[in-house]
């Protein structure tokens, strides 16, 4: 892990409970329920020094009605700006939902661990996301492909329940670019051309080999436990495996106790975390 | 006595238990100290030698009868203000009649630690507690202290008026004698009354172990917790600690049984009775409802009736 | 350091000293378990019977409400401590002190300082009492050693009758124990000061006590399920408890201000790890009172190196149901050793 990195964001930090100041540049209506927000901070010096890496999140602010944790889903490589994706289902994503172009939100972060990208160099990687889970699991995968050398094959599978429900449709061509992208969706329409079906079920039919690979995978709890168990089968070994975590967070500095899982917060020593690590957490999420 | 009551208690639990009518009894059993008891769940008609009759047995267990009832006949010993809370339980349809039996216990008083130490006990001297006629043997290290039973009840008790149940199946001890009925305090103005409840409310903490004890919370989300709608703000200022009292009380008009848990439940010693007394006290005169009498009757909130009267008249 | 005797006659003045360069807070006067913490200017408003009250130190350092910013019109205004003055805490516990040094390990280690804690930390010196004798529910030698706690305060106060014995133990203690109104303390003095040591130290330790308990505290334990049958899910036992510190953050609008807070939240509440979409990792109070004693007596080993707990009894008193810690460990270790006994 780049610890020179991990000390810059440190020292971005005086007061880690106070925002920064961002202002919403673009609003991309992701699906019915899901919009992604590109942020820009408004103090020039933040927003050339502000960086972050692959995997983390951070705190973003509606001032008046709350906070809530949304990991980065924009890559490091690509600056001036930060983006989030946003699902709506309570009251500060209901209200972020509300907001314009313009609105000013306040960030809090990065905070967490990230995706132990150094040790993936030369390996191949396995991208495996479900629906909002491909929010963080974009950070890194674009942040492979701008770094396309470091790696051997990049593949992403990636699935939702119906065509309308897919994010960043977009980037898609992006994702093929000396890259394989297989999506699948539990029910087609009439226009759905590619394959369907669940996710973990069309990982064993694509049947990737686990020499040499790393696997990283983030979805629907159902999703995550029926993708593990058919990477076990097709031979990968926990410490092959990643995913990202979510708790419930309040502060996301280790401090308010929510966020723990045993005697690890996710906020500190997550939210990354490989399959070995998690199988000695206790079974509580 | 209360050793002979203790007894018929086990007694009537053990005959529920050992025909199947109820799949567990909640009653008291031992409490860490003397002067403690605690609430116990009896399955076995042979573990009914735990449940305990004495002057420490104070929780209202009515407060566990809606999640008990959901997996069958629940068994319970209740004093007469916890008979009372059954009943509004009844009357709220939180629990059916045949989902519950009953044991009622007379009673003529349960003690308060807070009073104790008020009566000057130093409670970790104490060795035992026994009723004595109309007063409290204390056992400590240093002897033996008699304390008025009027000085080391909670409050609720010296001036309560049900000393038998109000609703059991069955009955056990007698009558006590009959309390004389105490007007409800004067506090004074209103601005003495807002002085006195301001240095009160600086002492709450919003733990919330006076909702939690009251078998009447049982709102799945209560109007505190909710932060769609924020009715007071999760901070402990004195203002919003005023406002989920105040609340609370009025919530509870025509529900609260006084059985005082509230009140010997508070951490802080905030005298909370004096509240639902207030409370009680306009219900009764406004629509001559008393809480938790008639499982038959219809909650006194929950009907309009075109000559209700008019609170601005009174 | 030398050790000093100091009249209880003269106490006013030495405390009208302290008030005079510092801060002083001490539980109120008169106000007898439910004393809190408020500033002390003169002797007489000092509640100074040496003890545990309801209250705990940790509402100095961490206040049950404290606003982080304000925020209006796009612009922040942050809400730090700002006392220039040293704050001296006068009359806490050895448990209670205790208790600051495990909070110290939450909020001051690790990758991120809290800076709203460090500010009143840093300038917080403090004077415990050694308690005369315990409470019914005090058990603080089954859980530590109260000479390595002693080590860490500031000064450390005895209630000798007349006088009050007054040991410094850090540069800072030296400071504050200085003036014209100590004078020696004769070999009497000194032997009623060790006797009531003696007295405290000798409180007996519970069947847990010297037990690796974070060893034994097990996930899959019926114990929980036991005790969560008569838990009636209120906080406070969390709430009094001198180290625990798990707290909420909110906004709220006054107008067009809007004021970030923090204020106390327990893990023993339903929603306390509730998320927006309605999952909840804790839904069963069962999970909710196993977090508790497993956080207090295993995670935090685990994080810090340091036990939770510090046998204060608080908990113990202030449940409503008499859900009383002590037994519940001492039936965990009895249980331990009888399995122990089997293999």
């Amino acid at each position: 892990m780049s610890t020179d990195t991990y000390e810059m964001a440190s020292r971005q930090l005086n007061n880690p409970y106070l925002p920064k100041l961002a202002r919403i540049e673009k609003i991309i209506e992701e699906t019915w329920d899901t919009k992604t927000f590109r942020a820009v901070f408004t103090d020039d010096e933040v927003r050339e020094s502000f960086s972050y890496e692959p995997g983390q999140f951070q705190e973003v602010s509606v001032f008046g009605v709350g906070e809530a944790t949304f990991c980065l889903t924009s890559t490091p490589t690509r600056r001036g700006f930060i983006e989030f994706s946003v699902k709506q289902v309570g009251t500060v994503t209901k209200a972020l939902h509300g907001m314009s172009e313009g609105d000013i939100v306040g960030i809090r972060g990065p905070f967490g661990n990230w995706f132990p990208y150094n040790e993936w160099k030369g390996k191949n990687l396995l991208f495996i996301g479900g629906g909002i889970g491909m929010a963080p699991m974009r950070s890194i995968l674009n942040f492979c492909l701008d770094n396309r050398s470091d790696y051997a094959d990049i593949t992403t599978i990636y699935g939702a329940r119906t065509p309308g429900d897919l994010c960043y449709t977009y980037e898609f061509d992006d994702w093929r670019k000396d890259a394989s992208l297989y999506l699948t969706v539990d029910a087609g329409d009439e226009n759905w051309k590619d394959h369907v079906g669940h996710v973990p079920g069309y990982l064993l039919e694509l049947a990737p080999k686990p020499e040499n690979t790393i696997a990283i995978t983030c979805g629907p709890p159902i999703m995550i436990k029926f993708a593990l168990q058919n990477l076990a089968q097709l031979g990968f070994k926990d410490e092959q495996i990643y995913t990202t975590l979510e708790m419930k967070m309040k502060c996301g500095i280790g401090k308010c106790g929510r966020c723990n899982i045993g005697s690890k917060f996710v906020c500190v020593d997550g939210p990354v975390f490989s399959l070995a690590e998690i199988r000695e957490l206790p079974p509580e999420f | 006595m209360s050793e002979e009551l203790e007894q018929k208690i086990r007694e009537e639990a053990k005959k529920l238990l050992e025909s199947g009518e109820v799949r567990l009894v909640v009653g008291w059993g031992k409490g860490s100290a003397p002067f403690k008891t605690t609430p116990v769940f009896i399955d076995k008609p042979e573990d009914v030698d735990k449940l305990v009759w004495n002057p420490a047995c104070t929780n209202n267990l009515a407060v566990y009868l809606p999640q008990l009832v959901k997996e069958g006949t629940i068994g319970i010993v209740a004093k007469p203000c916890d008979t009372r809370a059954v009943v509004t339980l009844l009357q709220e349809k939180q629990i059916e009649r045949e989902n519950i039996k009953v044991i009622g216990v007379a009673c003529s008083g349960i003690i308060d630690e807070s009073a104790l130490k008020r009566a000057g006990i130093d409670l970790a001297e104490v060795r035992e507690i026994k009723i004595d006629g109309e007063n409290l043997l204390v056992t400590t290290n240093s002897g033996t202290q008699t304390v008025p039973m009027t000085q080391a009840e909670k409050e609720a008790c010296r001036i309560c008026e049900h000393r038998t149940p109000v609703f059991a199946d069955v009955t056990i001890g007698e009558a006590p004698t009959a309390v004389e009925p105490e007007a409800v305090e004067n506090m004074g103005t209103p601005e003495e009354r807002r002085a006195f409840w301001a240095k009160q409310f600086e002492r709450c903490i919003r733990c919330y172990a006076c909702r939690q004890v009251c078998p009447q919370c049982y709102c799945a989300v209560c109007f505190i917790d909710r932060n769609d709608v924020r009715w007071t703000s999760k901070k402990p200022t004195p203002a919003e600690n005023w406002m989920v009292h105040m609340g609370r009380a009025l919530h509870l008009a025509g529900r609260c049984i006084e059985c005082g848990e509230c009140e010997r439940a508070c951490p802080m010693d905030i005298p909370l009775m004096k509240l639902n007394r207030e409370v009680a006290e306009h219900v009764e005169k406004l629509f001559e409802f008393e809480a938790g009498m008639d499982p038959e009757a219809a909650p006194v909130f929950g009907r309009f009736e075109p000559d209700d009267p008019d609170p601005n008249e009174h | 350091m030398a050790d000093k005797v100091i009249a209880k006659t003269d106490l006013a003045k030495w405390i009208a000293e302290l008030a005079s360069k510092f801060t002083v807070i001490a539980p109120e006067a008169g106000e007898a378990d439910h004393a809190q913490w408020k500033e002390v200017t003169s002797a007489e408003k000092f509640n100074y019977v040496p003890g545990r009250y309801a209250m705990a130190a940790k509402e100095f350092l961490l206040p049950a409400y404290e606003v982080l910013f304000r925020y209006k019109k796009d612009s922040l205004e942050e809400s730090l401590p700002e006392d220039e003055k040293t704050t001296i805490m006068m009359g806490l516990t050895l448990c209670d002190a205790r208790a600051i040094q495990v909070l110290d390990s939450v909020y001051l280690d690790g990758k991120f300082k809290d800076p709203y804690y460090a500010a009143r930390r840093e300038k917080l010196a403090l004077i415990a009492s050694v308690c005369d004798k315990p409470r019914w529910s005090c058990f603080c030698t089954s859980v530590g050693d109260l000479e390595q706690w002693a080590a860490g305060v500031d000064v450390l106060i005895t209630d000798i009758g007349d006088s009050i014995y007054i040991h410094p133990v850090s540069e800072i203690g030296e400071k504050i124990a200085e003036g014209e109104f100590f004078r020696t303390p004769t070999e009497e003095e000194t032997k009623k000061k060790n006797d009531i040591w003696q007295n405290l130290i000798a409180l007996p330790k519970k069947p847990f006590a010297g037990q690796d308990i974070y060893k034994m505290v097990d996930w899959d334990d019926a114990i929980w399920s036991e005790i969560a049958k008569k838990c009636v899910g209120c906080g406070a036992c969390s709430y009094l408890c001198p180290s625990c510190s798990c707290f909420d953050i909110q906004d709220e609008v006054s107008g067009d201000i809007v004021e970030r807070f923090r204020c106390r939240d327990t893990c023993q509440f339903t929603d306390f790890t509730l998320m927006g979409a309605g999952h909840n990792p804790r839904p069963e109070k069962t999970m909710r009172v196993r977090q508790r004693i497993m956080h207090k007596f295993k995670y935090q080993i685990e994080q810090f190196g340091m036990l939770g707990c510090t046998g204060c009894g608080r908990c113990v008193e202030a449940c409503p149901v008499n859900i009383d810690l002590r037994e519940v460990l001492t039936e965990i270790v009895e249980r331990e050793k009888v399995e122990a006994g089997k293999n």
